[in-house]
């Protein structure tokens, strides 16, 4: 059987003004089945540019090279974009950090959540009437934990908090029914008690329709809570991959190190120990 | 960090900048043939005596609308003067005449541009109607009723390019005043005590420049159109003045037979409008940050 | 050092009102740091703001170090109360000026304050906070997020004041870069004797940083607390309790 995601050596570069390239992401692999996968880094570590280059949605100047990319058997590195495009749309989802840019500000979220719906519904042959695809949509933001989607489906995307925002933005992913799902920094603008809920609400719906999720953060203990599995970023690498319940036997220095210098609330109230970053990070591993 | 990035000086700092900014330009072709015309026309006006081949005021008959040749480059007009000769010493009042406009009303848009969005209600509410009014009016239409009211001259032509310069400039300002009024870098300013005047000079007039610059860039075009207009129709330089507006005007009587009377001063304008479009493209697309986030 | 009675801010006016702090009260000793947490739109940074002068509309009592905040954010007693109380922002990226040097930034003060030595003041603040003097003439996108947030507390502090209002120091930065901001700022307060008002979203942070906090929900205060019964989960109201819940 085929994995769902298999990625080998993927890297991402960007050129420089002098004409050299800047290495963004270096030989980055994974192999994911229908799992959780975190991804961790601190920001510029290249955890957002690895998720782009899955989709394919990476900006202009960004050149990708990949062993291979396949998703379910697809080669994505062959697949033209019209393929491309109908995967990105029907079996690959993905939620970005600010749902206020991934909205289209001047629409009602219930038209957005329709039309999406009913896109979906035609790319599989069927056509659905306005007035059946608008239940389904009161259905879905009722999944997501919306209490009263009768009125957030007539509002527009300024009127909603974050947290309602980010809800909405994940129903949304969830119209098509994909089977894999990209996360990116989702809850990193939210609340700590909206956060709980968002998580909440995306566990339910990734383990309830059996989906491959790649949760991408730079919050390491909200990560190793949330997922299976994790792989920790640092200047475009992997640096160790672990299993999420395994966390605090992390071995890369750069783990630990990243652990240990998040405050608590009741840590003593001593200098918090220092990241020292060593050069030897930036090699490959042997 | 590099050793590169080490600045023992202000001074090498801001020349750090300015190369870096110059390297991105150079990748420009337009921006650097727009550059290259606005040198060249600094170049002429400057060498004109020099550059010159025979003197643009003195009438020779005998030579009356010579067609372009080798004696005379570009020909020569209705008394014989030379129309390359004229073209040179013209380039010195095309840059007078725009650069009175840009240091008079450039200045004055940016002053009530901002002092209007920084402090905001009845101040703003005045200084902007004062504005809607001045854009109101037709340009070419005001212009021309105040060098009705002055008398012609070239002085009067850019006063009057003035008046109907700045508003764009002042709503410009204020636009940009009003996207940082509240940026925290001008609560943490006036947090150590400076006045409104030290914040507008010396903190919010830096964040307008690059914007002015483009757009001052791109009105230069339409400054040196609005002059040669002036010119064309008697308003602007006086005879025997080589503006090129004014040599068209002239010209006219024979485009049909002796047409480089009027075509070359034509071609002149065209071309040095078309460089300051390209320059004003190029900066805009280095400096404006809106465009910045577009590519 | 820091006294707040029944502050009450509103921002917009007529049908578009909101009272965005409502009755809050905190005395802060000096030398102390206090504390003030809530998710956003609980009003805790609005306090801060309204302590700058940078609210237009407030009601109740104010004060830093006996200098009424009415007197202090305009009219002859202003710099003597910008002496005493200075601020720093959230986001190293928005503080300082895109087009100036940050040297300038942190000398600026000292030149309208006409303080002495300016020169010599700026090489000690950036050697204070860890960076050398050759960083003066950098603009700003030259540093990263953490040396941004760095020049950011030293103009705070090129007025030597008593007094420093810390709004969300640390989260727009990533959390190895926050550990050394924290240490800096715990180092510069025990050096200088510095009374600290910190807001944060994150309730390690505060606990971490401060001797006493209040939970803000809403706009009000929901629970003042020392930090020992914080860090031993014995909060009294149930929103406390919970906001410990989710931090966890």
């Amino acid at each position: 059987m085929n994995p769902l995601l298999d990625i080998k050596d993927l890297s991402v570069s960007f050129a420089k003004e002098d004409g050299t390239l800047s290495h963004a992401v270096q030989g980055l692999s994974l192999k994911m089945g229908r799992e959780k996968v975190g991804i961790v880094g601190e920001s510029g570590s290249g955890k957002s540019l690895t998720a782009r280059a899955i989709l394919g949605v990476q900006s202009s100047q960004a050149k990708v090279t990949a062993g291979h990319i396949r998703f379910d058997g697809i080669d994505l590195a062959a697949a033209t974009p019209a393929q491309l495009r109908a995967l990105r749309g029907d079996r690959i989802g993905m939620i970005m950090q600010d749902p206020r840019h991934s909205l289209n500000p001047v629409h009602r979220i219930g038209d957005q959540i329709v039309e999406s719906i009913r896109l979906g519904a035609a790319q599989s042959g069927q056509r659905l009437a306005r007035r059946a695809a608008w239940t389904k949509a009161r259905d879905i933001l009722e999944a997501v934990d919306i209490r009263d989607p009768d009125r957030v489906l007539q509002l527009y995307p300024h009127e909603v908090s974050g947290g309602m925002g980010q809800r909405v933005m994940i129903a949304i992913a969830f119209v098509r029914e994909p089977d894999l799902l990209i996360a990116d920094e989702i809850t990193s603008a939210l609340d700590v008690t909206v956060q709980a809920r968002v998580l909440d609400v995306l566990d339910e719906m990734v383990s309830r329709r059996d989906m491959g999720l790649i949760f991408i953060s730079h919050d390491l203990p909200l990560v190793s809570r949330f997922c299976d599995r994790v792989l920790v970023m640092y200047a475009g690498r992997v640096v160790e991959e672990i299993a999420a319940r395994d966390l605090a036997k992390a071995t890369h220095p750069y783990t630990k190190g990243l652990l240990r210098c998040i405050p608590r609330i009741d840590g003593p109230q001593e200098p918090l120990p220092i990241l020292q970053r060593e050069a030897s990070w930036l090699e490959p591993p042997p | 960090m590099s050793a590169a990035l080490q600045h023992p000086s202000p001074r090498q700092a801001r020349l750090r900048a300015a190369r870096s900014f110059a390297r991105r330009f150079r990748r420009n072709p337009l921006g650097m043939a727009g550059l290259f015309i606005g040198l060249a026309l600094i170049f002429m006006a400057i060498f004109a005596p020099l550059l010159a081949t025979h003197d643009p005021y003195a009438p020779d008959f005998a030579a009356r609308l010579t067609a372009p040749g080798w004696n005379y480059w570009l020909g020569t007009d209705e008394l014989g003067r030379d129309i390359y000769t004229r073209i040179l010493y013209g380039s010195r009042i095309t840059i007078f005449i725009v650069a009175l406009v840009v240091f008079t009303s450039a200045p004055i848009g940016l002053l009530l541009g901002v002092v209007s969005g920084y402090f905001g209600g009845w101040v703003d509410a005045v200084l902007m109607r004062i504005t809607d009014v001045f854009l109101a009016v037709p340009k070419l239409l005001l212009a021309l009723a105040f060098v009705a009211v002055l008398g012609p001259g070239i002085v009067n032509a850019a006063l009057a390019i003035t008046l109907t310069a700045w508003p764009p400039y002042a709503r410009l300002a204020r636009a940009e005043t009003l996207a940082v009024r509240n940026a925290d870098f001008v609560a943490a300013i006036a947090l150590a005590g400076a006045s409104p005047w030290r914040i507008i000079t010396r903190h919010i007039f830096p964040i307008c420049y690059s914007s002015m610059l483009v757009r001052v860039t791109f009105d230069m075009a339409g400054i040196i159109l609005i002059a040669a207009g002036l010119g064309f129709i008697g308003l602007g330089a006086q005879p025997p003045l080589p503006e090129w507006g004014a040599m068209i005007a002239s010209g006219r009587r024979f485009i049909f037979e002796q047409w480089w009377v009027a075509a070359m001063p034509g071609a002149a304008i065209f071309i040095v409008s078309l460089g300051f479009n390209f320059l004003g493209d190029a900066l805009r697309d280095l400096l404006d940050p809106h465009a910045k986030v577009r590519q | 050092m820091i006294k707040i009675d029944n502050l009450d801010v509103w921002y917009g006016a007529g049908a578009r009102e909101t009272h965005v702090v409502q009755g809050a009260s905190l005395h802060v000793e000096r030398g102390q740091s206090f504390g003030l947490v809530g998710e956003s739109g609980s009003g805790k940074s609005t306090i801060l703001r309204a302590i700058s002068g940078l609210v237009p509309r407030w009601g109740g009592a104010m004060s830093i170090d006996g200098i009424d905040a009415r007197d202090g954010h305009r009219g002859p007693q202003r710099p003597k109360y910008l002496r005493k109380v200075q601020m720093v922002f959230q986001d190293p990226f928005a503080s300082l000026h895109p087009k100036r040097l940050v040297g300038e930034a942190i000398s600026e003060p000292m030149k309208i304050n006409k303080m002495d030595d300016i020169s010599e003041r700026t090489d000690a603040l950036f050697a204070a906070i860890g960076l050398t003097p050759s960083h003066r003439y950098r603009y700003p996108h030259e540093l990263s997020g953490g040396q941004r947030q760095r020049i950011a507390i030293a103009r705070a502090l090129a007025l030597e004041p008593d007094v420093l209002l810390l709004d969300e120091p640390t989260s727009a930065l990533d959390v190895s870069i926050q550990a050394e901001i924290l240490n800096l700022l715990e180092r510069l307060r025990q050096e200088r004797g510095l009374t600290y008002l910190i807001v944060s979203h994150d309730l390690a942070v505060i606990s971490h940083m401060c001797s006493r906090l209040a939970v803000m929900s809403q706009g009000r205060i929901v629970e003042t607390l020392d930090r020992d019964v914080l860090a031993h989960g014995k909060a009294r109201e149930q929103y406390t309790r919970d906001l410990i819940a989710a931090s966890r």
